[in-house]
């Protein structure tokens, strides 16, 4: 049988589960959120009482350092299928060397962390640049992105530093949760939460729009045309949601 | 004339400048401001000809008392004039700037009535930006020739970049095509920025450009400027543009197309200027001023210099690391530090998704060499870097010239 064990959902449950693991030894064959898990053959769940999570997350923190913190975190953003093991095995190592793990990538779940990491951090980088927002009616910025991974919260921490004075809202359409932002604090919703949301543009915004997608083509040096560098560094699956890119192939 | 017209006029003025980058200042949000600026510099789109839009680039007027040869705002050229006014530019910096389009304001001009006057307008539009629109993200202006210090002292106060652009290497260069412009009225602008740089004035310092191919300047002419205005003004870039014939004149070469593979291999050697320890004398010589359309620069030393080769990548020291090719800093130092706890193999550095590709040619890994070693040759090596060569591959850089 496999042991799956499951967790709740959220990163400090995640935490939670993990130092439960290591304090009473367990060997998982798999860890999974409970809404994202299927059932397979051969699986044995397991859920865990724990009795004081919080007892449990501040022990587990005051074992890393920020540098793993920070990966660990990255990590579990990620769509990676298999992110739980990897990031309860390089626990496991981590625990055996410390922080010079990270210069041992001969090991796989150290080298797996560093890239998957990598990939998460490149991933919202591009974002931070490529959302758009509208303005709407109700005098708030509105904005969608469709990232492979959950970046939603890196991308509100960073708009929370820039757009201070305004209200704002950036909705992830694959996992449709939304960030709603009110000048004050970032709440984080999930579809069902969401009871109304009047997304109707203002009557400039078609005007502004205009002046940006002008803006956009005249700043190309037609002589230098170069397609292909374009798309590599602005992949197409980030165009659906970039205006300037609405009618383009 | 509309905003929409008038924005058109003047971004399509203001595209030949290279410069979009948005990095170096760690300008923070304050209470009632709107925006900050990000330390490594965001990318908000990229235009078609696949060069990143960060700012929001356009003139200020692209009318100009200076008839500069090879420039499009010329004053004798019959082009369509704007003039934007300062509330103008910060009602589209704001109005970008909340809807993520950019990252801020890159602003130039041409020179109207005296460069004084010019530079007075363009510190008044970016004084109203910062203080009546309470814009905190990122600014680059360009100084103007000629206008007196009080005024770039009071703009450096304001931004986060100036740049002055030196177009052209040589005097005789600058002479021929750009005879309004003067090399000393440059190299003041930088002086007075290095001098007052700090972190309210300037934070992310300043760069220049220079055309490449519109005049006779060797590569060696074009980098030793480059190394020299690095060392003298402590600039944080040099950008390179590949001249694109916009005027007609008998001064001016006629090209068919904008020398990029060239431009493209003075960027790879001025990177090679400031972040991999190599001085211009190592990559060029009198005899040998240009550089080598086929190979970027670094595979071409490595080629020259083969009985230093290959390298056990076990014991390298960093700076001998970074001379191989395809191994820039980053993989350098993932080498340094993993190999002190194990002999690193072809597959830990492809595990460590540090490109062998070109690299495999110039290095052992514990004692192996990739391939059978008759292929350390110098011939098939040289072969097989232009096969892989990128940019030659983009280009379709005409491979017989090698074949031959």
């Amino acid at each position: 049988m496999n042991n799956v064990y499951l967790y709740e959902g959220g990163f400090f449950s995640f935490l939670s589960l993990l130092c439960e693991l290591i304090k009473t030894k367990k060997n998982p064959d798999d860890i999974k959120e409970i809404n994202c898990y299927q059932k397979r053959l051969f699986d044995q769940e397991i859920y865990l009482l724990i009795k004081n999570e919080r007892e449990n997350i501040e022990q587990i923190c005051k074992r890393l350092d920020r540098v793993s913190t920070y990966m660990i975190y990255n990590v579990f953003l990620s769509n990676h299928e298999e992110k739980e093991m990897i990031i309860y095995r390089f626990f496991l190592s981590y625990l055996k060397y410390g922080n010079k793990v990270f210069c041992m990538r001969r090991i796989d779940d150290v080298n797996n962390l560093i890239i998957l990491s990598k990939r998460v951090r490149r991933e919202a980088h591009k974002l931070k640049g490529f959302l758009r927002f509208q303005k709407m009616k109700n005098d708030f910025y509105y904005g969608e992105i469709s990232p492979d991974n959950n970046v939603i919260g890196i991308l509100a921490d960073h708009f929370k530093k820039r757009l201070a004075e305004d209200n704002w809202i950036i909705k992830d359409t694959v996992r449709e949760i939304y960030a709603i932002y009110d000048k004050k604090e970032v709440l984080y919703l999930t579809k069902e939460e969401v009871i109304s949301l009047n997304i109707e543009k203002t009557e400039e915004e078609k005007e502004i729009e205009d002046l940006w997608k002008s803006f956009h083509k005249t700043i190309a040096i037609s002589s230098r045309e170069n397609r292909r560098c374009q798309q590599n560094f602005m992949p197409k699956k980030y165009w659906k949601n970039m205006l300037e890119m609405e009618n383009e192939k | 004339m509309t905003i929409r017209e008038k924005l058109i006029i003047l971004s399509d003025s203001a595209k030949y400048d290279a410069s979009c980058s948005s990095s170096g200042s760690n300008r923070k949000n304050s209470s009632n401001t709107t925006g900050n600026a990000a330390y490594c510099g965001i990318c908000h789109s990229f235009a078609s000809d696949g060069r990143c839009i960060s700012l929001l680039k356009i003139l200020m007027t692209n009318s100009c008392i200076f008839d500069c040869k090879y420039c499009i705002n010329r004053r004798s050229n019959q082009v369509k004039r704007a003039i934007f006014y300062p509330e103008e530019i910060c009602e589209i910096t704001m109005n970008f700037y909340k809807r993520n389009y950019i990252e801020g304001l890159f602003l130039s001009s041409g020179i109207v009535k005296s460069p004084d006057y010019t530079m007075e307008k363009m510190i008044e539009t970016i004084y109203l930006l910062r203080n009546k629109y309470h814009f905190n993200g990122y600014i680059h202006a360009k100084a103007i020739p000629g206008a007196s210090d009080i005024l770039l002292k009071k703009l450096g106060k304001l931004v986060d970049r100036i740049s002055a652009n030196i177009e052209l290497p040589t005097l005789n260069g600058l002479k021929l095509l750009a005879p309004n412009k003067e090399e000393n009225k440059i190299t003041n602008i930088m002086k007075t920025v290095k001098v007052n740089k700090s972190n309210t004035f300037t934070p992310a310092g300043q760069s220049t450009q220079m055309i490449i191919g519109a005049s006779q300047e060797t590569d060696l002419d074009i980098l030793g400027k480059s190394e020299s205005l690095y060392k003298n003004f402590s600039l944080k870039r040099v950008f390179y543009s590949a001249y694109i014939p916009v005027n007609k004149d008998k001064l001016l070469p006629s090209l068919k197309a904008p020398p990029l593979v060239r431009e493209n291999r003075l960027y790879q050697a001025d990177w090679l200027l400031r972040f991999y320890n190599y001085k211009v004398d190592n990559l060029l010589s009198i005899q040998n001023p240009n550089f080598n359309i086929l190979l970027d620069p670094k595979a071409d030393w490595a080629l020259r210099h083969l009985e230093e080769y290959p390298k056990e990548i076990n014991e390298a020291s960093y700076y001998e690391l970074l001379k191989v090719p395809g191994i820039g800093p980053e993989s350098a130092k993932k080498i340094i530090r993993n190999r002190k706890y194990y002999r690193l193999e072809f597959n830990d550095l492809k595990k460590m998704n540090i490109s062998v590709k070109r690299a495999k040619y110039f290095i052992l890994c514990n004692g192996k060499y990739f391939s059978d070693t008759n292929i350390f040759n110098r011939k098939i090596i040289e072969k097989n870097l232009i096969l892989e060569d990128k940019m030659v591959n983009d280009n379709h850089v005409q491979l017989s010239l090698f074949h031959e």
